[in-house]
């Protein structure tokens, strides 16, 4: 192991690291390394115990790196890097955030609408977190409560000013359930 | 695309942000430096840990020292890195003892293997070659290898040869054609290769002696020339002391030259 992996590397990297030159061309997959032991972990302790809650720089590196894997498509990846960092630490919103956007890519919608139910007990006005978690009722199969999440959200966005591009499905699909 | 009854409707995925200082990193970068923060953390944790360890945590670390990354180069790199991130937190004392710790148990053994393997190399390594070939010999000598690899005419032979020869005759092991010719060549071999040993060792003393001699020599041959010249003087002194007159500078520059000594004056 090089001598350069030090206290540094806790500290998010500024953006002269854009090339990542001083940890990306390293040989080994560290990624790989830290997952195995991820998956080790997870497999031999027991769902709930609580392990040694992380610093919030290590935090911050964990969940960079499973909006990287949600990114790229690497949702089970993705979702054994949010677990570890539950587990690690108290719910947050950015985190439960991710984890719901995860399990709607990985088609598990029930968890993901519980996820947004969790973090919509920190946080009560984001457009966003409704919009998920309309999406995730919608397709759990719990149409009521879906058209319910997504009127929030378009009320929501309305307020703040924010257009986003899901904004003419949201409007799509309450419009539909409201002709039914 | 996701028919869902009446409608058909289309998943769509949110563009999540990451925390800050993290958006200008490609996705390998990320997951590379993200891996070795938190090996880097874990790494910490475990010196810590190894020194005051905790009932409540003490299982899940024993996990992680038992996972199968630890025990290859994973856990060997985690191990420096949890050197290199403890020095520079400066928790210098406790950690500094936990760290030689956990490094030192490994140095004995490293060192009686070593140890070992150097004493014991004469007998595991020398001997059995050795032996390996004396019992290779052996078996060509007896004509063994001959009865295995041939093992229906030799045997055929075996019974040729009981019924031939007599009871004292029996009692002496067996040769095979080739086998006196095999033993013969690699006793031969033997004795050239330590002629030649004995040669060179030889030689070098020899040369090691003659050089000895010879400083000898040349140390003999100086004491003499000193002690003569000692003499000579002596005497040349004593001489004058008769005569009553003091010697010339030529004469006593003539004295320190004992290749050409000057006639000794008649007294």
């Amino acid at each position: 192991m090089k001598k350069g992996a030090r206290f540094r590397d806790l500290l998010p990297p500024d953006h002269t690291d854009a090339l990542g030159s001083s940890t990306a061309a390293s040989d080994k997959d560290w990624g790989e390394v830290v997952l195995s032991k991820l998956r080790h972990l997870q497999s031999v302790s027991p769902a709930g115990s609580r392990r040694a809650p992380l610093p919030p720089s290590v935090a911050d590196a964990l969940l960079a790196w499973a909006v990287s894997c949600y990114e790229t498509g690497v949702h089970a990846d993705a979702n054994l890097l949010l677990l570890e960092l539950l587990n690690r630490q108290s719910a947050s919103v950015p985190v439960l955030k991710v984890q719901a956007a995860n399990l709607l890519a990985l088609g598990d919608f029930e968890s993901s609408a519980a996820s947004c139910e969790k973090a919509h007990t920190q946080a009560t006005d984001d457009p966003e977190l409704f919009f998920l978690w309309g999406q995730a009722e919608w397709f759990a199969g719990h149409q009521g409560s879906a058209q319910l999440r997504l009127r929030q959200a378009i009320t929501l966005f309305e307020q703040q000013g924010v257009q986003p591009p899901s904004y003419f499905w949201c409007r799509n699909l309450t419009s539909a359930s409201d002709q039914e | 695309m996701k028919d869902n009854g009446t409608q058909s409707i289309e998943l769509l995925l949110p563009v999540l942000k990451r925390p800050t200082g993290w958006g200008a990193l490609d996705a390998d970068a990320v997951r590379s430096r993200a891996a070795q923060t938190f090996l880097a953390f874990e790494a910490s944790m475990v010196a810590e840990h190894l020194a005051t360890p905790d009932m409540d945590s003490h299982n899940t670390w024993a996990s992680i020292a038992r996972s199968p990354d630890t025990m290859t180069g994973a856990g060997v790199a985690e191990t420096n890195l949890a050197q290199s991130y403890t020095a520079d937190a400066k928790s210098t004392e406790r950690d500094g003892a936990d760290l030689s710790r956990f490094s030192w148990g490994y140095r004995p053994v490293m060192w009686g293997v070593l140890l070992g393997g150097i004493v014991l190399a004469p007998w595991v390594v020398w001997a059995p070659v050795l032996g390996g070939l004396s019992f290779g010999l052996l078996i060509i000598q007896a004509g063994l290898l001959k009865r295995w690899l041939m093992p229906s005419s030799s045997t055929e032979e075996a019974e040729a040869d009981w019924t031939s020869y007599d009871a004292i005759t029996l009692t002496t092991p067996q040769r095979s054609r080739h086998g006196s010719g095999w033993l013969l060549v690699a006793i031969l071999v033997l004795f050239g290769v330590q002629a030649i040993m004995l040669l060179t060792t030889l030689n070098m003393k020899s040369r090691e002696s003659m050089v000895a001699i010879q400083n000898l020599q040349s140390v003999h041959r100086e004491r003499t020339s000193i002690s003569k010249r000692a003499d000579f003087k002596a005497m040349q002194s004593a001489q004058e002391r008769t005569n009553g007159s003091e010697p010339s500078s030529d004469e006593l520059e003539k004295d320190v030259r004992p290749s050409q000594p000057q006639p000794k004056t008649q007294p």
